[in-house]
């Protein structure tokens, strides 16, 4: 009989890898390096004016000098991001969990779960003024409205992928709603889950920095980006811009190692 | 053409019936797109029986089953499991239920599979050393010894399956209902964990209940066959198995063993002849 040994398979020539690492990180960053420098050259060759687009030597040197405020902006901005998701997803999450085995329920939610997936959230954004102010209270608003319906959908579809036997392994054993929920659907949602907060992170990043293009503090990196090009300090811009790429990139990095570490007995996660 | 034999099938004197089937009768969905699945099954299974259900596709065998453990109910007829209704046998944790598919929960290491059942019923007066202890002792009477850190995706389906028989014995079920539980499994390993599965039985005081399509593991595991006919399902015939126990690869090889398999093929013969 032929039986996976684990032994052999925990094993698993470091070497190889570590070679499979560098390939899949290596050709990345050649096209970064290349495509920067060929900006750079462009830029000298065709004297193109710095209000336009400056040079990616003088947008990094600005970007270390400001790096202690740009980190404090990007700070509330994430923050701002963050207590929306918490909002969203609780929300979106609460609902799954409460509707998923009421058929009726959850397709009523669903479609305006759809509804407002569809809808650019971000048009909502001067109403949330309105109603939330000026300041951070209207931002997370805008996120929690652009998340929720996210992982509702995802977090739903999750709840009830449950094997239908494995449901059925449990009723014969009399186990409680509760037991079940927690013993069964919960694994079975946090592929799903995952999944959709991946994507959520991100539009909660997308939207709080549009959020604050719609006024408030300039304490972040939306309010800092209105001012700046209000100005025309493109440069100033651009470091802005490159603090919310790398803040969007570490977070999703760091859900992805979540999921990946959480999920390590999922048939995606466990390679080969 | 023969009648099937629908008379009540009386289980074998002197002992406790442990699942009674009366005049049962389960149709399928409502008014003209109703399929009547099984219908006047009458069935008397004792206290450690090895009765097989065999029969051909569609015939209600799992229907049967899924009958006695309370995940359906009958539309007529009653079922009663050791004398209660399947319900209160359920909630009472009467059956350890085997499904075809491992059903396992691929988060879990296999200890912790087999832990589950425990988990949820709080079984009183069984202390935490005593869990850990019956644990041990069932993965090793299905042969796991050694892998109990293992996920269940580090097995192959044959020992996959003997987690699940495992995980079925630990809450000392007086009854087991198996659903074609070795049908995915390859020839020598179904033949391995047949016997593995009687000598099981033998070990413990439990009653199964098992269907299979498998005319030769029915009558080298049972003590009774019964063979259903077509769709709608009722008892074809039961078909007594006079081998000697423990049954083992010589009684596989025995002359009776051969006359038993024969009997039982007619009779699925004219069970499927019945039903066209």
């Amino acid at each position: 009989m032929t039986t996976a040994d684990p032994t052999l398979e925990a094993g698993a020539e470091p070497t190889r890898q570590w070679s499979r690492h560098a390939g899949v990180v290596v050709p990345p960053f050649l096209v970064f390096v290349a495509a920067i420098g060929l900006w750079e050259l462009i830029v000298e060759a065709f004297d193109i004016q710095r209000f336009l687009l400056p040079r990616p030597s003088e947008i990094a040197s600005l970007f270390v000098e400001d790096f202690g405020r740009l980190i404090r902006q990007g700070r509330n901005t994430l923050g701002v991001a963050g207590r929306g998701l918490l909002l969203g997803g609780g929300i979106g999450v609460g609902l799954a969990a409460i509707t998923f085995r009421t058929r009726w329920m959850a397709e009523g939610i669903g479609i305006y779960a759809a509804v407002l997936k569809a809808v650019p959230v971000i048009s909502l954004a001067p109403l949330t003024v309105v109603w939330f102010g000026i300041e951070a209270g209207s931002k997370i608003a805008t996120v929690s409205i652009a998340t929720a319906p996210i992982l509702f959908t995802y977090t739903l579809v999750g709840l009830r992928s449950a094997d239908a036997n494995a449901q059925e392994l449990m009723r014969s054993y009399a186990a409680g709603h509760f037991r079940t929920f927690w013993n069964l659907h919960v694994p079975y949602a946090l592929p799903f889950f995952f999944s959709g907060l991946k994507i959520a992170v991100t539009i909660a990043m997308i939207v709080a920095i549009i959020s604050e293009y719609f006024g408030g503090s300039f304490e972040n990196l939306g309010g800092y980006i209105r001012n700046e090009a209000n100005n025309v300090h493109t440069v100033e811009v651009w470091t802005a811009i490159v603090m919310a790429c790398l803040l969007g990139i570490s977070q999703y990095m760091i859900v992805a190692a979540i999921d990946r570490y959480v999920l390590r007995w999922h048939p995606s996660k466990r390679g080969n | 053409m023969t009648t099937p034999d629908t008379s009540r099938q009386a289980a074998p004197s002197g002992t406790q019936t442990a699942i009674a089937f009366q005049g049962v009768r389960k149709e399928f969905g409502n008014g003209a797109n109703a399929t009547l699945a099984i219908e006047s099954v009458d069935l008397d299974i004792a206290e450690r029986e090895f009765v097989s259900l065999i029969g051909p596709s569609g015939c209600g065998k799992s229907t049967l089953l899924r009958l006695a453990a309370d995940l359906i109910e009958p539309s007529g007829g009653s079922v009663l499991v050791n004398n209660k209704t399947p319900r209160q046998a359920r909630l009472d944790r009467d059956y350890g239920f085997i499904f075809q598919a491992p059903t396992l929960f691929d988060w879990r290491t296999v200890w912790k599979n087999v832990a589950l059942p425990l988990e949820i019923m709080k079984i009183s007066g069984m202390s935490r050393e005593k869990k850990d202890e019956e644990i041990e002792r069932l993965l090793s009477m299905v042969g796991l010894d050694g892998f109990e850190s293992h996920h269940p995706y580090q097995l192959s389906g044959g020992m996959q399956q003997r987690v699940s028989l495992a995980r079925a014995l630990v809450f000392r079920p007086s009854i087991l209902l198996m659903d074609e539980p070795f049908g995915a499994l390859d020839e020598i390993t179904r033949d391995r964990m047949n016997l593995e599965l009687h000598r099981i039985w033998e070990e413990t005081n439990t009653t199964i209940l098992f269907v299979t399509h498998s005319i030769p593991e029915a009558v080298l595991l049972s003590g009774r066959v019964v063979v259903m006919t077509a769709r709608p399902g009722r008892v074809q015939e039961v078909i007594p198995i006079d081998l000697p126990y423990p049954r083992t690869t010589e009684v596989e090889e025995s002359t009776r063993y051969y006359e038993l398999v024969t009997e039982v093929r007619e009779s699925l013969g004219r069970a499927m002849a019945g039903g066209l």
